[in-house]
């Protein structure tokens, strides 16, 4: 009485062995049953392993930090003496000539070939000592006062004993330098001779520097770099005597934080002007280039624990003759006229930041639960199939083909 | 043969053994409304799929924009100039590649006048029903049916390339902006305008922009209005098709020109592109994916059904007697389960 209290709870009745039928059909079915929950098993399988990326948009709260700035690039018309590069910022903070500060300049000669990295020291090799006279005192070609010199005693005189001294007088009083010709100094140290040698050369500068995250400007320009109450301006006297010199560039590399490779699931954009080449076929001497950038921080979180802080970036670019008006392209439009032949790299933050978590698409539950349903779908499938051919198969050849 | 006859893991029993209830039948049936119903919605979230988002940053070296717009202004256009001005510097008189038509000016049914337009998002659905894209007309000349009657409006409209970053786009009476010489009228501006149409990137003329339909009107001429926007590139992605549009957040002031305030009488809108773009786009499971889902769910739900019936008839049988049970035609005989 017992055991058969609890056989008629069985929910799942089975028939008695003897009044089973069996059909080469139903074995036909099983099989392919079989194969077909192999095989979407195997799919399942699959499909674990498949990464998603969950992005999150949150508002960037790091704005203290410094934003990494890594650039790698070429000019081929503009020697290394002559490239400066200044970074200026909406909070007046100024990174003048940053070039010669860690940066390595490689020089190349006009077919692209490398002519070495040492710096090329100007006034180096010659007789650098200056004048025998203990008493010289050099002029300064009026960019300094002197009128004061004979009065005072030797220490205090006004002079400019090197080319490099009256260069400096020069920047000071904003006057243009050239390349030095008709100034004793120069001309003793060889100054003049090596410039005007060295004037078809390219450079290659590469390096890396530490920017505020607000808005601001990076620039290359020829010439040293001076401020005055009208704003920022460079010497670009030898450059404009110099027809051959232009702002063409080929950027190798250029982002503002840590490098990330590139995954099927998700285009990234921490470096979108690699590679970019930028050598017009008409002349480009007297034009300035731009990119506008606008930076996006960004964190990578990756499956195994990895997380990368970096930026991403979107870039605009755009290019004008110095002298303004309108250029064949754009007949509608007027470009402002002024500033100075360079690149100008803008930048500007996003207040968001952006955070890209990779996943799993399926948690090891997920995946346990899709493969029983799949076992059960295909099962549940089975059993209708084979019960439709069985009696499809009574009703065509009577109960004999069973 | 017999071989193959072992594997049948789908036995059936010889219809002489199965019994069938009437009251089964009906619980069948109901079943079956019930499974229709799942499958139903099934068929709904698979062919509904679900929205994905995706924040990204484009790495293509963008140079132009386009912007397209159609604005009624209640001036004569002879005396309207149209630039453009943006951070590189660059001003650039649109006015030659828009075209500029005179009419009467008149409110376009459908204008929201001194409101706001509703504010809210377009659905994914909704935006890729109304990308159609298009193009403005050709300009056409109305003076031939003037009859010498001056026109008090001017019709401006077109799809302008702008360089893709921040700027400002000003509608002003001649005399105002640089460089022209002629001097508008103090009487003659007025700004009161009808914005058809402001909208950035390919031309949708369907999709609902936050200006569009929007009217302004003034009698005093030294009321100028500026709208500011910052526009956010959005890719909208379903099933293969893909809409690539800009979406924008608007701001507007109104402000009047006075002597102090140098100012200059006229619409400004003033754009920003923002960096980061947003992917909206369909997702869904597989096919297959589906249709084992699908099945499964079916079949558990028969499983729980046939538990059901065969519970409720036990308890049934139980407590109110053999004669309750929902299995058998009550013919007299006990019957307590199908294995005795």
């Amino acid at each position: 009485m017992r055991k058969s209290a609890l056989l008629s709870v069985d929910a799942f009745a089975k028939t008695e062995e003897d009044v089973r039928i069996r059909t080469r059909s139903g074995g036909i079915i099983t099989l392919s049953c079989i194969i077909v929950t192999f095989l979407l098993l195997l799919s399942e399988w699959t499909q674990l392993k498949e990464i998603v990326t969950r992005p999150q948009l949150v508002v960037d709260r790091d704005r203290h930090l410094k934003l990494d700035l890594n650039m790698d690039v070429t000019f081929p018309h503009i020697p290394c003496y002559l490239l400066n590069m200044d970074i200026l910022d909406s909070a007046g903070e100024i990174q003048l000539d940053l070039l010669e500060s860690g940066w390595s300049k490689t020089r190349l000669d006009s077919s692209g070939q490398n002519l070495g990295t040492e710096k090329f020291h100007i006034g180096q090799d010659s007789n650098n000592a200056g004048p025998e006279d203990e008493n010289y005192c050099g002029p300064c070609y009026g960019a300094k006062d002197q009128t004061q010199n004979e009065q005072k005693p030797k220490e205090e005189q006004v002079c400019c004993q090197t080319c490099e001294d009256v260069r400096s007088a020069y920047m000071e009083a904003q006057w243009a330098f050239f390349d030095g010709k008709n100034i004793e100094q120069c001309e003793r140290e060889g100054y003049v001779e090596k410039v005007n040698k060295h004037i078809n050369e390219g450079c290659r500068i590469k390096g890396m520097a530490k920017l505020n995250r607000i808005e601001g400007n990076l620039h290359f320009a020829p010439g040293k770099a001076h401020r005055n109450k009208q704003g920022h301006f460079h010497d670009t006297s030898l450059y404009d005597r110099t027809p051959s010199l232009n702002f063409n560039h080929i950027i190798h590399h250029l982002s503002f934080g840590k490098e990330v490779e590139e995954t099927q699931t998700e285009s990234v954009s921490t470096s979108p002007l690699n590679g970019r080449d930028v050598r017009p076929d008409y002349d480009t001497h007297s034009h300035q280039f731009s990119y506008f950038a606008k930076i996006v921080p960004t964190r990578f979180e990756y499956l195994n624990g990895v997380k990368v802080e970096t930026t991403q970036f979107s870039a605009t670019y755009h290019e004008r003759p110095i002298r303004g008006g309108p250029d064949s392209d754009h007949p509608n439009t007027l470009h402002s006229r002024g500033g100075f032949p360079s690149v100008y790299f803008y930048f500007e933050m996003s207040p968001l930041k952006v955070i890209n978590k990779q996943q799993y698409a399926q948690s090891w539950s997920g995946f346990l639960l899709n493969c029983i349903t799949s076992i059960g779908g295909v099962l549940a499938v089975g059993t209708v199939v084979d019960k439709v051919t069985y009696k499809a198969q009574r009703s065509i050849w009577g109960k004999k083909s069973s | 043969m017999a071989g193959l006859r072992t594997f049948d893991a789908f036995p059936k029993t010889d219809a002489q053994h199965v019994k069938k209830s009437s009251k089964g039948g009906f619980t069948s049936i109901l079943t079956y409304l019930f499974l229709a119903f799942i499958a139903w919605s099934e068929f709904g979230s698979f062919f509904g799929g679900y929205i994905d988002q995706q924040y990204g940053v484009s790495n293509n070296l963008r140079e132009t924009a386009q912007i397209n717009m159609d604005i009624f202004v209640h001036m004569p256009c002879e005396w309207l100039t149209v630039l453009v001005q943006d951070r590189t510097g660059d001003r650039k008189l649109v006015q030659e590649e828009l075209s500029l038509e005179d009419l009467p000016f008149y409110l376009p049914p459908g204008t929201v006048v001194d409101g706001r337009n509703e504010i809210r998002s377009p659905g994914l659905d909704e935006i890729l029903a109304e990308a159609i894209p298009a193009k403005f007309r050709e300009k056409l000349d109305f003076s031939g049916v003037a009859d010498g009657q001056e026109f008090d409006g001017c019709h401006i409209f077109g799809s302008i390339p702008v360089n893709m970053v921040k700027g400002s786009l000003l509608i002003t009476a001649r005399g105002y902006s640089l460089g022209d010489f002629r001097r508008t009228p103090p009487d003659l501006i007025n700004f009161s305008h009808v914005v058809n149409e402001l909208s950035f990137g390919d031309f949708y003329p369907f999709i609902d922009n936050p200006l569009d339909q929007l009217g302004r009107l003034t009698n005093d001429p030294r009321t100028s209005y500026h709208y500011q926007t910052s526009v956010v590139p959005t890719t909208f992605k379903k099933l293969g098709a893909k809409v690539d549009t800009n979406q924008y957040s608007l701001s507007e002031s109104e402000y009047t020109v006075t002597e102090f305030n140098m100012r200059i009488p006229g619409i400004m809108i003033t754009y920003n592109f923002e960096a980061l773009s947003i992917t909206i786009s369909d997702e869904r499971i597989s096919f297959w994916q589906f249709i084992v889902r699908l099945v499964a769910i079916l079949s558990f739900i028969v499983y729980t059904i046939s538990w059901t019936f065969r519970l409720t008839d036990k308890v049934l049988v139980l407590v109110l007697g053999p004669r309750w049970s929902l299995r058998y035609q009550s013919d007299g005989r006990q019957n307590t389960g199908i294995l005795e």
